[in-house]
């Protein structure tokens, strides 16, 4: 089984993202989402935007630990939920894994740049295998 | 499979309508960045079907303004297209 992402244009380059409708039951919440695939991260993110966006009332829950980058510290919100993470697969299907939990960061500056980003750890614990052909621009994840 | 949401349900069938309608959005919004970038500097822009739908400096009053026009934010790309291309470093 093989999901495709899509290599664009973020600011002044060229990213891997990986498109998922995202899927919280206990919180009846449900939207697309397009993750920036950061195998520099160690955790998985919802960016604020995309929080608000698919309606996740994320302030209600409890904080987790400062998130540490090069731009500074940030407050992150820990959302201790099943998540489903809906793909589309090469073939056409829909591969659904779920997870326990993500966080949502809160920028503090009022634009809020930052994308969702699916971190290492995500790879990690469904055992995706993650291959860049960069000559193709083709970048895909394997299960 | 079906997904329930406020009250309706989602098959695999809307779940991949809706991831496809989505990537073609944000597709034309990544190719389309240095247009959007001088009509909508500094605001967030709402896009369905290639075309900027609404934009506002807010995003809280952008997603009223969707919620109003009767649009689920859920499933529209919206993006904050700043004056300058953002630079990342991750």
């Amino acid at each position: 089984m093989r999901i495709l992402a899509k290599y664009r244009s973020w600011g002044y380059r060229k990213w891997a993202f990986l498109r998922a409708a995202i899927e919280i039951r206990d919180l009846k919440v449900i939207g697309v989402v397009d993750f920036l695939l950061d195998t520099g991260a160690g955790e998985s993110i919802l960016s604020e935007t995309d929080a608000k966006r698919i309606g996740l009332v994320y302030q209600n829950f409890p904080k987790g630990r400062p998130a540490t980058g090069i731009g500074g510290t940030v407050n992150t919100y820990k959302i201790g939920k099943e998540v489903t993470f809906h793909f589309e697969t090469v073939d056409g299907g829909i591969y659904s894994p779920t997870r326990r939990g993500i966080e949502v960061l809160e920028e503090s500056s009022k634009e809020k740049h930052l994308p969702s980003l699916l971190g290492l750890e995500f790879l990690e614990e469904l055992h995706f295998k993650l291959t860049y052909d960069m000559p193709t621009e083709s970048i895909f994840l394997e299960i | 499979m079906a997904v329930e949401r406020a009250g309706t349900k989602m098959d695999e069938k809307q779940i991949l309508q809706g991831l496809r309608e989505f990537s073609e959005d944000m597709d034309w919004i990544s190719k389309k960045q240095a247009t959007l970038r001088k009509k909508f500097a500094n605001k967030y822009i709402a896009v369905i079907g290639r075309q900027v739908i609404d934009s506002d400096s807010e995003l809280e009053t952008l997603l009223r303004k969707l919620k109003e026009k009767g649009r689920n934010p859920s499933e529209i790309p919206i993006e904050f297209i700043s004056r300058e291309p953002p630079r990342l470093i991750l």
